[in-house]
């Protein structure tokens, strides 16, 4: 206690701080680039981790050449085919060739369709972002004001109400969901289409964005738009429901705890309107583990939702890898766990930068 | 309007999930008048602070006004929902903790802002206004203050942050919960002087919780000493201090730091459970005093509000002795 005196008291009592207070926006930005440098380094070090992970089951699993060849291959053939691949160079040249195509943007051909993987990911990755950013909407949509609302009265029945949504939401197994969804609303009702995919077909004007729904409404085809939307909401409806309650429990949560803050209760105190503490105080309080949950949901959707992309026959890249393992085609598998952990740590990335940016305590030193 | 505060019998029970309620605060009675300075002073867990919650209407959504009745500026009783407006222009704050209190994402100058527009400052003179508040308060460099976050000032600074944005809309009555508790020494003097300026310049009341009885003798012309809840006694703080009618009331003063000469005394024994409403005195368990009558006797309600002591044996004669019944 008095040894911490000394030091509280000259922070206060004095009027010239002695560590450099006529340029403390220089020394904020200095913090600000290096912070931002060692975000991409890392996410340069992650990517490349990640590629080499890929790398390495790529040779594990087993020789491609064998898988390419055949059965009935000499070992002419075989060692033939391991120049004309590679293969017969040492691992280290192999790593090296392989990253020089990742950066290329090659990530290999399929040995099934014989089509360059990147290309083939590259046509379903629209199918995928329709999907994940739907799913993502219509979980924020609910988690958000649900968590909020539950938050500011914890135990009240709007608390309830959510919690028991999301305690379902988390409960129910997805596909299930999906299927029964599609026995309701298709089978028995008639209100949505066949599970059969995107509305692709419906669609006159030429794709823009490549997301069937957005392409609709930017040319006004309103028929074709709400074709889309049907194909889209069943699928949509079935991912966030897995998706939702963990933001939702966040969400309440962070809320909860900023209400039952001291500062929370000061404002209030001082005058403050409540909607004005709402708006003002509890929104950015409760942002930090929002956003992080955010980043964590959208990395896991754009790994493609393999089962609910199955169930709906949706064209994206979960369903894609399952039919590429389906036939030990690993190449597609491979490429999509890349960009899925590539997604994954840049969206982590810019959800802390963002997170570094709003928040003074890490932006700016004492 | 008279009274600015009137508390009588006051009780606050708090509901809890698969558990029997509490009662932390039972029986207190409080009368603060127009530019009265009085103090709540206690141990810790007496329900000083769930008092001046109930005061700002902002006790826990669990906890609600059980018995008694609560009137605030003669006006709103505070068994009712509350207005936010009454807040800070009629009723402000100040707490125990400062560095909590401040919005961590937010600047000082933003903050007070708030508290400013609160007390219906136009939006472009708010930045102004803030720095003058901080000025009045002697911050030395008020502008570069206003820039700063939080977590960039001291706790000593962050209080008087914090008294700033209470002061700015000009109360008519400010509860001070242990305003200088977590302050070094040298801080809390000026933190004190801060409030005895302001209070001595608009006139407001003040109601100041504290376990510290130096600070009650620097800011208080009046005390009441809480017990397990309920008001024990009431009176100047020369008479509670020199001359006690409650045994607590001595205990209390003889355990505090203000009698340097005398070692401090500490009181045997814990506060008692607060899971029943008692009728019979609280203390009787540690009170030196006690006799036989103390336990099977009710203490009923006090008359005066100029003095009482709720003890069927004072130490001393006093206007408003609680008359006893048979339990």
């Amino acid at each position: 206690m008095a040894l911490s005196t000394g030091p509280e008291l000259d922070r206060d009592g004095s009027t010239g701080p002695p560590q450099g207070a006529d340029e403390p926006a220089s020394a904020t930005r200095v913090d600000v680039f290096m912070y931002v440098a060692r975000k991409l380094g890392s996410l340069v070090l992650v990517s490349v981790l990640v590629a080499t992970l890929t790398f390495v089951v790529s040779r594990a699993t087993a020789d491609p050449s064998f898988l390419m060849v055949g059965q009935d291959a000499t070992d002419e053939i075989i060692a033939a085919r391991r120049a004309e691949m590679g293969l017969d160079q040492p691992m280290y040249r192999q790593w090296a060739s392989y990253m020089a195509d990742l950066v290329r943007g090659d990530l290999g051909i399929s040995r099934r369709t014989f089509a360059p993987v990147g290309g083939e990911i590259f046509e379903r990755l629209p199918a995928t972002v329709e999907l994940a950013g739907a799913a993502l909407l219509l979980s924020l949509l609910v988690a958000i004001p649900g968590g909020i609302r539950a938050g500011l009265r914890p135990d009240g029945w709007i608390d309830r109400l959510v919690g028991s949504i999301a305690q379902l939401g988390a409960a129910i197994p997805n596909f299930w969901l999906g299927l029964m969804l599609i026995y309701f609303g298709f089978y028995w009702l008639g209100w949505f289409p066949a599970p059969t995919g995107r509305g692709l077909f419906a669609l006159e004007s030429e794709s823009v964005t490549g997301i069937v729904t957005i392409d609709a409404i930017l040319a006004r085809d309103w028929s074709a738009a709400r074709d889309s939307v049907g194909y889209l909401l069943l699928p949509a409806v079935t991912l966030a429901s897995g998706v939702m309650p963990p933001i939702l429990n966040v969400t309440r949560n962070a809320a909860v705890s900023v209400v039952n803050s001291a500062y929370y209760e000061a404002a209030l105190s001082f005058g403050v309107p409540r909607r004005v503490v709402q708006r003002r105080l509890l929104l950015p309080n409760i942002s930090a583990p929002v956003i992080n949950i955010l980043a964590i949901t959208i990395g896991f959707l754009m790994g493609g939702a393999v089962l609910v992309e199955v169930v709906f026959s949706w064209p994206g890249l979960g369903s894609y890898a399952v039919a590429a393992m389906d036939s030990s085609d690993y190449n597609p598998v491979l490429g999509v766990v890349l960009l899925a952990s590539v997604t994954y740590v840049l969206v982590y990335q810019i959800a802390d930068l963002v997170t570094f940016a709003m928040d003074p305590r890490l932006r700016i030193s004492r | 309007m008279g009274e600015v505060v009137l508390l009588s019998g006051a009780g606050i029970r708090i509901d809890r999930k698969a558990l029997p309620p509490l009662y932390p605060v039972q029986n207190v009675d409080l009368s603060v008048r127009i530019g009265d300075r009085t103090a709540l002073v206690g141990e810790s867990g007496c329900g000083k602070s769930l008092t001046a919650r109930l005061l700002t209407g902002l006790l826990p959504p669990n906890a609600v006004l059980d018995r008694g009745s609560a009137t605030l500026l003669g006006e709103f009783d505070l068994g009712e929902e509350f207005p936010d407006e009454v807040r800070g222009s009629r009723v402000a704050m100040i707490f125990q903790d400062p560095v909590s209190v401040l919005d961590p994402m937010a600047g000082i100058g933003v903050q007070i802002g708030r508290a400013l527009a609160a007390a219906g400052v136009a939006k472009a003179e708010r930045r102004g206004a803030a720095v003058d508040l901080l000025g009045s308060l002697h911050i030395p460099d008020p502008e570069e203050v206003a820039r700063k976050y939080p977590h960039q000032l001291s706790g000593g600074m962050c209080q008087r942050v914090a008294i700033a944005m209470a002061l700015a809309p000009k109360p008519d009555l400010l509860i001070a919960d242990e305003p200088t508790t977590s302050l070094d020494v040298t801080t809390e003097v000026q933190v004190l002087d801060l409030l005895e300026e302001y209070l001595d310049s608009s006139g407001a009341s003040l109601i100041l919780i504290s376990h510290d009885l130096n600070v009650v003798d620097r800011l208080a012309e009046s005390v009441t000493v809480m017990y397990a809840g309920q008001s024990v006694e009431h009176g100047p703080i020369a008479d509670i201090l020199s001359e006690p009618a409650h045994p607590y009331s001595r205990d209390l003063v003889r355990s505090s730091v203000l009698n340097r000469g005398e070692a401090a005394h500490s009181i045997a024994g814990t506060l008692p459970s607060i899971e029943n409403v008692t009728r019979t005195c609280p203390y009787r368990v540690r009170c030196s005093e006690a006799r036989s009558a103390c336990s099977d006797t009710s203490l009923g309600q006090v008359p005066s509000s100029d003095g009482f002591v709720r003890c069927l044996f004072p130490l001393k004669k006093m206007p408003g002795a609680a008359g006893g019944e048979p339990v």
